[in-house]
């Protein structure tokens, strides 16, 4: 089993970025995919378009969550991962400490790379508001 | 053309004004253009229009921001963006004072819209181009509002994930180079991609019909308005709706079997059934708890009839028939495939639970149904509704 730990700074409340993270709409626009999210725990979730499934398991509002999580590429018979996000507020923002683990062997890596480019890229252009310089 | 600060916001002048100054308003017909009118004078009104260094701007170019924000919005209901209260003009291109960079608008989630008045004008002066900064800043403002506001368009806030499905393939075409009909930047993220595209929509419509058609229905269709290079219609969405059935593929008929036993009301129904069998043996048919509980029964099984609900994909339709037995008589609503807005699937032990949100043209609201089936393949019905850019949610 692996893991993978991988963190990203963005400019608003814990509240507003826990809230985001388990709402549908906010998902689904950070992301920029289609998603599906709640915000009970045993509630499942999916996103980026049906890549990524799982089901919340424990939920301390602004503070953490850890879910269950799988996407399209782990073999059927592959236990689910976990992947546990702790905020952590400072004065004018937010520290989301992300945390995969259970992973299968080889495949932190990737998911590492993934949590960058299809997570926090995106999040950071979102949660930066949008801004027209071209 | 007036003076700029002798522009009184009164229907009458802002008419002529819009006549002289913003070639979308000579589009519309007498009918729309009133509202857009009173839409213009509503906005200026709602919103803190000022200039970047606290001061007043005058009316001929809050008459202009108003009309760019209401030519994006004509066709919607809860057209106000109420997420945002005030627009600041700067009079060029200015600097972010947070990265120092120099940008051309911004539309913050703080609720504060900002634009480079120079080149806000300049999309309006070049309308063959695709840009429209004026367009592409209050498209995130409609988004925003959408995500972050408590007034937000029921149509618009439904209909975006079915948007954003038919929106994948261009976006994706921008991201990795393929793709030479948007510019570039709606490649940023999938919310510059919807600014972009609208921007777009403006001005070359045509365009992406002929590349992304599914794309180009739903714009239309979100927007409720089509652009021509003469004429701008409102409330499309019943013409789009059907236009846009014709080019999907049909989709074939699964003969779902139900769980009926998933449904709560039946299993109460029988619970209370088989209660009341055993009081009838105990104290005969004519006691009053035995006539009790089967009056029970039947209205428990009365309330099954009534919530059951049956499936069927007839080419390019979707039929959904309420009733069991004593209800069944009540007509099946047909709906366009094309007004099917995403299909949800819950794999369980013994069932599948499908949930199906469309919109129904006949009084224009979204509805919600839930199927339990046996389980059977999905991958066929997943694969078509895919191809067909409809929303698949497995959960």
């Amino acid at each position: 089993m692996e893991s993978l730990k991988v963190n990203i700074t963005l400019p608003v409340s814990a509240e507003i970025l826990y809230n985001a993270w388990l709402n549908s709409k906010e998902h689904t626009a950070f992301t920029g995919a289609p998603a599906k999210a709640s915000n009970k725990v045993n509630g499942k979730f999916t996103a980026w378009d049906d890549y990524i499934r799982g089901k919340n398991i424990e939920l301390i509002p602004t503070k953490k969550i850890v879910q269950t999580w799988r996407s399209i590429e782990f073999d059927e018979d592959a236990p689910d991962s976990i992947l546990e996000l702790t905020f952590e507020e400072k004065r004018d923002s937010t520290t989301l400490h992300l945390h995969h683990y259970h992973l299968q062997k080889g495949d932190a890596k990737k998911y590492t790379d993934g949590w960058k480019e299809s997570y926090f890229e995106p999040m950071k252009s979102y949660f930066n508001s949008q801004k027209t310089n071209k | 053309m007036q003076s700029p600060n002798s522009l009184s916001l009164e229907p009458n002048q802002l008419s002529e004004f819009y006549e002289q100054n913003f070639s979308y308003f000579n589009k519309l017909n007498n009918h729309w253009q009133n509202i857009f009118i009173g839409r213009c004078i509503e906005f200026i009104a709602l919103k803190q229009i000022i200039s970047h260094n606290h001061k007043n701007v005058n009316n001929s170019i809050k008459a202009i921001i108003a009309a760019s924000a209401v030519q994006l919005t004509l066709g919607i209901d809860t057209w106000q963006l109420s997420y945002f209260d005030t627009i600041i003009i700067h009079p060029e291109d200015f600097e972010n004072t947070s990265n120092g960079l120099i940008y051309k608008g911004e539309t913050s989630l703080n609720g504060i819209i900002k634009l480079s008045f120079k080149s806000f004008i300049n999309g309006y002066k070049n309308s063959t181009d695709n840009i429209n900064l004026g367009l592409h800043e209050f498209t995130h403002a409609l988004r925003f509002n959408s995500v972050r506001g408590h007034e937000q368009d029921y149509f618009i806030d439904l209909y975006f994930s079915k948007w954003l499905v038919s929106a994948s393939e261009a976006f994706n075409n921008i991201k990795n180079g393929k793709d030479d009909l948007f510019r570039k930047y709606g490649g940023t993220n999938i919310n510059e991609f919807m600014s972009v595209c609208i921007e777009h929509y403006f001005e070359s419509p045509h365009q992406i019909k002929e590349r992304y058609i599914h794309l180009y229905y739903n714009t239309a269709i979100l927007l409720n308005q089509e652009t021509t290079e003469a004429n701008v219609s409102v409330n499309v969405r019943q013409k789009f709706f059907e236009e846009k059935n014709m080019i999907y593929s049909p989709i074939t008929n699964i003969n779902f079997k139900y769980n009926y036993l998933q449904y709560g009301w039946l299993k109460a129904s029988l619970i209370v059934f088989s209660i009341a069998l055993f009081t009838t043996f105990k104290i005969g048919i004519n006691q009053g708890p035995s006539l009790i509980l089967f009056l029970i029964a039947i209205l428990l099984y009365c309330r099954f009839d009534y919530s059951f609900t049956k499936l069927n994909f007839t080419n390019k339709e979707i039929e959904i028939k309420k009733g069991f037995s004593f209800f069944s008589f009540l007509n099946p609503k047909k709906i366009l495939l094309s007004q099917l807005i995403s299909v949800s699937s819950c794999n369980k032990e013994n069932n599948i639970d499908l949930n199906l949100i469309y919109y129904q043209s006949s009084d224009t609201y979204f509805y919600e149904e839930n199927f339990n089936f046996k389980p059977f393949n999905t991958k066929q019905l997943f694969d078509e509704l895919r191809a067909n850019k409809i929303a698949i949610f497995k959960m």
